[in-house]
């Protein structure tokens, strides 16, 4: 009973923790319509950058922000490349995730083990404490201030810029400026997840971040069964994604095929969508 | 009123607009008709900013605006485009499209987005039909072409411009749709004395509406017609009409 407990307690955590990044997915995929490759770098940059400062016996109270920071700064660097350089959205994101690759094991080698550092979670003094407590609040808030700002007169230039650019022109609005801070919040999004999880795990791999942009895609995709907007089916979809990859360790399914199993939920989930919507379509 | 000196475009190899020159005084309603060809988009790509003159100079109101983008000329130009897909958000709903379209020239914060909202244009809503909190709550994409060809002309003229652009803005229209939003248009036009520039392949609403009529072909304004010419002019002096007969 208690394993179980224990099992639902992880899957629930994880969830939490990359239900960031599937924020981070829904606001450059569904809102600004952008297929930001660069995630993957920011949420290395974020473990890495949360690595190094904590092992300097940097307060994870400052680390946080400054990783965030950096996922905001590698967004500005995507959104560079393909505003003024006029890089297409794919390449931009891959020479951003590339370049990061190398910087990340710079700040943090390939491996840094955070050992008794005081992190997030620290907070609980017992390590086994429900970390659930801290994970919930932090969260739900950040699900909360997203929801508030993407209803302000910013969230509605956003949401205009990724249907139609000659709107923010039609209103004065240069639609560039606007691409480029969603990406910077995207990215910031995602290395703010990447700091969490290093936290949660008590060490940093560079290959932590390999497939990122995939676990949050599918995340989104099953949130996307429960509602399309931006609200705590996000939440679901990211919980629901560790539940699954959960019971394939249930059915001693080798880790090493995660990235297979991810891959083929996505396509499974994409061919029941379109199967579903046919289906609709016909009805109608 | 905007002049426009010695004015040329030119894509790539191609020039496109070759040396314009004219006026468009304050109050004028200028019809433009011309051949598919003639320059008659870029012509309003020009005017709004989208794109930049490659040789000569537009003053509007004495003021040097050549070298702004069309960003920057938004406050001064509203333009209503064909496509109606680039007059509006499509999966906003209608209250939130004219909410938006109320930040034309302001500083946006982080107020609600409907914060906006032009709350006087509720009896102009009513008129057309798209007051109802029913259409308000829909999103613009499952609104008819006429429906959203309407809101969308609302839209682009709730901040009044210094020139109002329509471009070919009942092509895609119903005939009884057409008439719907053009009488709505006309009237609001004439009321505001909104100095409007509107092109069409219709010889008869030319003849109609326009107050005066311009005819672009080949990159160049090669006629201009004012009212007292209207009634010496038919369809054919103009670009002439489908030729109906020819089919059977």
């Amino acid at each position: 009973m208690l394993f179980e407990w224990l099992i639902l307690q992880g899957i629930i955590e994880r969830g939490l923790i990359f239900s960031v990044s599937v924020m981070s997915i829904y606001l450059t995929s569904r809102i600004i319509r952008f297929d930001d490759l660069s995630v993957e770098g920011s949420f290395g940059l974020g473990g890495a950058l949360t690595a190094l400062l904590l092992s300097y016996n940097i307060s994870w109270i400052i680390a946080l922000p400054i990783a965030t920071i950096g996922g905001a700064i590698a967004g500005l660097a995507t959104g560079l490349l393909h505003t003024q350089l006029k890089l297409n959205n794919l390449i931009s994101g891959i020479v951003v995730t590339t370049a990061l690759f190398s910087i990340n094991l710079k700040i943090a080698g390939s491996n840094m083990m955070l050992g008794n550092k005081s992190t997030l979670f620290s907070l609980l003094g017992d390590a086994n404490a429900l970390k659930l407590i801290v994970l919930l609040p932090l969260i739900g808030g950040l699900l909360l201030l997203m929801k508030w700002f993407l209803n302000t007169e910013c969230g509605y230039l956003l949401n205009a810029v990724g249907d139609n650019p000659q709107m923010l022109t039609n209103l004065g609005k240069n639609p560039q400026l606007y691409t480029i801070a969603a990406l910077m919040l995207g990215n910031a999004l995602t290395a703010l997840c990447g700091a969490l999880f290093v936290q949660y795990v008590g060490y940093f791999s560079i290959w932590s971040s390999v497939g990122l942009l995939i676990i949050a895609l599918a995340g989104l995709i099953l949130s996307e069964t429960v509602s399309q907007g931006f609200g705590i089916n996000l939440l679901i979809g990211a919980i629901a994604y560790q539940a699954i990859i959960a019971a394939t360790f249930e059915f001693n399914v080798d880790p090493e095929w995660n990235k297979l199993i991810t891959a083929l939920l996505i396509i499974i989930m994409i061919a029941l969508k379109k199967h579903s919507s046919f289906f609709t379509q016909r009805q109608s | 009123m905007i002049h426009f000196n010695n004015v040329s475009v030119t894509i790539g190899n191609k020039q496109i607009l070759k040396n314009i020159t004219c006026t468009i005084e304050n109050g004028d309603f200028i019809v433009i008709v011309g051949p598919n060809g003639a320059g008659k988009s870029t012509f309003f790509d020009m005017i709004s900013g989208k794109r930049i003159a490659t040789s000569g100079t537009i003053l509007l109101d004495g003021i040097d605006i050549t070298h702004l983008n069309e960003q920057h000329r938004a406050p001064y130009i509203s333009r209503l485009f064909q496509n109606p897909q680039l007059n509006g958000v499509a999966g906003m709903t209608v209250a939130q499209n004219l909410a938006l379209s109320n930040y034309k020239g302001k500083t946006v914060t982080l107020h609600n987005g409907m914060h906006k909202f032009p709350a006087h244009l509720t009896a102009e809503l009513d008129k057309v039909n798209l007051g109802s909190d029913k259409l308000l709550n829909t999103p613009m994409k499952d609104l008819s072409g006429g429906q959203r060809q309407m809101l969308a002309f609302i839209m682009a003229t709730i901040m009044p411009p210094r020139l109002f652009m329509l471009d070919e803005p009942t092509a895609a229209l119903d005939p009884q749709s057409a008439t719907n939003l053009l009488q709505f248009a006309i009237k609001f036009i004439n009321e505001h004395k909104m100095t409007t520039l509107l092109i069409t392949h219709d010889p008869e609403l030319a003849l109609t509406i326009g107050r005066k009529i311009w005819i672009l072909e080949n990159g160049q304004i090669t006629k201009q017609f004012d009212t007292r010419d209207h009634a010496h002019l038919s369809a054919s002096d103009l670009i002439g009409h489908i030729d109906y007969k020819a089919l059977v």
